[in-house]
């Protein structure tokens, strides 16, 4: 299928003796915005490694926009146009808000060997503009290190903006954030799916978040894919009720 | 002499403040003009010293405080820089003993890429790693070639070192070749200003900061690690090159972990978070070594005080404290204003 985004194939990762992913296929089209859950440690976070770059797999073959990413170096990847967040905000704390997105739209641009451009100009405009959109606009002056969570983590979702991806991934983009904050980042993770077709895809526990945002869910179990349908289709499935809600309500 | 310090809390800090660097600098410009009316030679032969020696620290620092990983063996590229000037300055030697002028900034010129083809060569097995095991493989590798230059006796003279070293008339006046160290100094911090405020600079502190997220960003760590290591071996060679000219001899010992500490030295002292922090550590250090020297012999007792000091108190460097002390007032003139912006 060539019209897919993303495709996996046998994707295979174990560590130590515990199978992390196993024999994974998967596929994203264009578009989608869609989620991936599963109860603590059923590899979530590995197959997020495994797409970016962070881990190679053992077995198994990963294709963006029909090119084989398999086993890429993180940076290769990201230039390729896949972007993502941590699940504990992952960002260059002692630089200013402001700082932290222009530099990473600065590397987007191919400036990162540019040794006597001026760093504060180049890509200043968009950088604010990627700051309002984040609504940082009245902390892009601060240190990020002194930002709330919540702001930390939409803070490294303009970091993943800025590398301008085709396909975006959230690892638990609400982790830690305020019932507010939480609703108002999945808008504007929304509004990106929607008014920009990025594509995107992102893992939580929260389901009322994940039923609230996705049009595809991957249910994840000890590192296999268990079901992949609608939202209605995971949340009716009694094999789903029984891993992970089952899991959810003891 | 104690054993370096770890890299403790100046890695954390951002080289900021820059406008203190640049008050700093702008201080520290018409001081360094002025040094001659002081009376006798020797003030200035510290001053050419403090310039030298600040330069290297400065070269240093690209490394620590901006990339943030410590390298315990950048005299290396101090002394392949020093070595390439003497040894072509021989080379090119007239009846006289001197060189020509031609001959002598050809000598110096050659520092620049032997240093930094040097720091290429080694740089390319160090940036595989970070933290102290980049430290210990940089330590490494100035080891072995302090003992390549400390044994290739037909090549380097090994232990004796190459003396005689006469440049052309004009810069053995100890006033014109303190000038000469000035321009040179001058011009190669103001480059590295230009770096520290470009795209490049900014890349660097991405890397200090999180070299996980830096990679997920999109940047080849180990490529720009391995850029500002050749970078800062450059400038450390174009120190080296006028350390000949200026001792009329050079050792090996200019290449030891000694000669590497005494970078790590400055840029604690004076502040690794700040851009001129090297240059006022060499102020400090050079300045107190030159007189403290005088009147004791117990100059190892006096500099661990003053490190254990600076380490204790002043975490973030002497220009920390300064920082620190202007922020208090600025503070105190505008009430609990707002945050402003940091200008790095």
């Amino acid at each position: 299928m060539s019209g897919d985004l993303l495709r996996i194939e046998g994707l295979t990762k174990m560590f130590g003796g515990i199978q992390a992913a196993h024999n994974i296929d998967y596929t994203l089209s264009k578009g989608e915005i869609a989620a991936i859950i599963g109860p603590n440690g059923a590899g979530k976070s590995t197959v997020f490694g495994l797409i970016t770059g962070a881990q190679k797999p053992d077995t198994g073959r990963i294709w963006f926009e029909g090119r084989d990413i398999t086993g890429l170096p993180a940076h290769e990847i990201v230039n390729a146009g896949i972007s993502r967040a941590f699940q504990v905000a992952n960002i260059f704390p002692k630089l200013t808000v402001l700082e932290n997105v222009r530099s990473s739209l600065q590397v987007r641009r191919g400036h990162v060997f540019s040794l006597f451009g001026d760093a504060r100009r180049l890509c200043a405009e968009e950088a604010g503009e990627l700051i309002d959109r984040c609504d940082l606009s009245d902390k892009r002056l601060l240190e990020a290190a002194d930002l709330s969570q919540g702001d930390k983590k939409r803070l490294e979702l303009a970091i993943a903006l800025s590398s301008a991806p085709k396909l975006l991934l959230l690892d638990e983009p609400v982790a830690g954030m305020s019932r507010d904050e939480a609703s108002q980042t999945m808008d504007l993770v929304t509004r990106l799916n929607e008014e920009m077709g990025l594509t995107i895809l992102f893992t939580e526990h929260n389901m009322s978040i994940v039923f609230g945002h996705a049009k595809r869910v991957l249910l994840l179990h000890r590192g296999e894919a268990i079901i992949d349908g609608s939202p209605q289709e995971v949340r009716d499935s009694p094999v789903a009720q029984e891993i992970y809600f089952g899991e959810q309500v003891l | 002499m104690a054993m370096p310090a770890p890299a403790k809390e100046t890695t954390a800090k951002p080289p900021g403040q820059p406008d203190l660097s640049l008050c700093v600098g702008l201080f520290l410009a018409p001081a360094f003009f002025l040094v001659p009316l002081l009376p006798g030679e020797y003030p200035v032969y510290v001053a050419t010293e403090i310039l030298i020696l600040g330069l290297f620290a400065m070269s240093f620092n690209l490394i620590y405080g901006y990339m943030g990983q410590i390298s315990f063996g950048h005299a290396a590229y101090f002394g392949l820089g020093a070595y390439a000037t003497a040894l072509l300055m021989q080379y090119l030697q007239q009846e006289t003993g001197a060189v020509g002028y031609f001959g002598f900034f050809l000598s110096m010129l050659i520092a620049v890429p032997v240093s930094a083809l040097g720091a290429l060569i080694i740089g390319f097995f160090i940036v595989r790693l970070t933290g102290i095991y980049f430290a210990m493989l940089s330590l490494a590798f100035g080891e072995l070639l302090f003992y390549i230059v400390f044994s290739w006796y037909s090549f380097t003279k090994g232990d004796d070192g190459i003396q005689g070293l006469l440049p052309p008339a004009f810069f053995r006046d100890v006033y014109n070749f303190y000038y000469f160290t000035l321009i040179v100094v001058a011009c190669a911090l103001l480059v590295m200003w230009r770096i520290s405020r470009s795209p490049f600079g900014y890349t660097l502190r991405m890397l200090r900061e999180n070299a996980q997220r830096a990679a997920f960003v999109g940047i080849n760590v180990r490529l720009t690690m391995l850029v500002n290591f050749v970078l800062a071996g450059a400038f450390a060679g174009l120190a080296g090159s006028l350390w000949g000219p200026f001792q009329r001899s050079v050792s090996p010992a200019l290449l030891g972990w000694h000669e590497s500490g005494l970078a790590i030295f400055m840029s604690l002292i004076g502040g690794a978070g700040y851009f001129i922090g090297p240059v006022v550590g060499s102020i400090v250090y050079t300045g107190l070594y030159a007189y403290v020297t005088r009147f004791t012999d117990y100059w190892p007792l006096t500099i661990g005080v003053i490190i254990l000091a600076v380490v204790l108190f002043a975490p973030g460097g002497l220009l920390s404290l300064l920082d620190n002390a202007l922020r208090r007032l600025r503070e105190k003139r505008d009430g609990d204003g707002e945050r402003r912006e940091r200008k790095p």
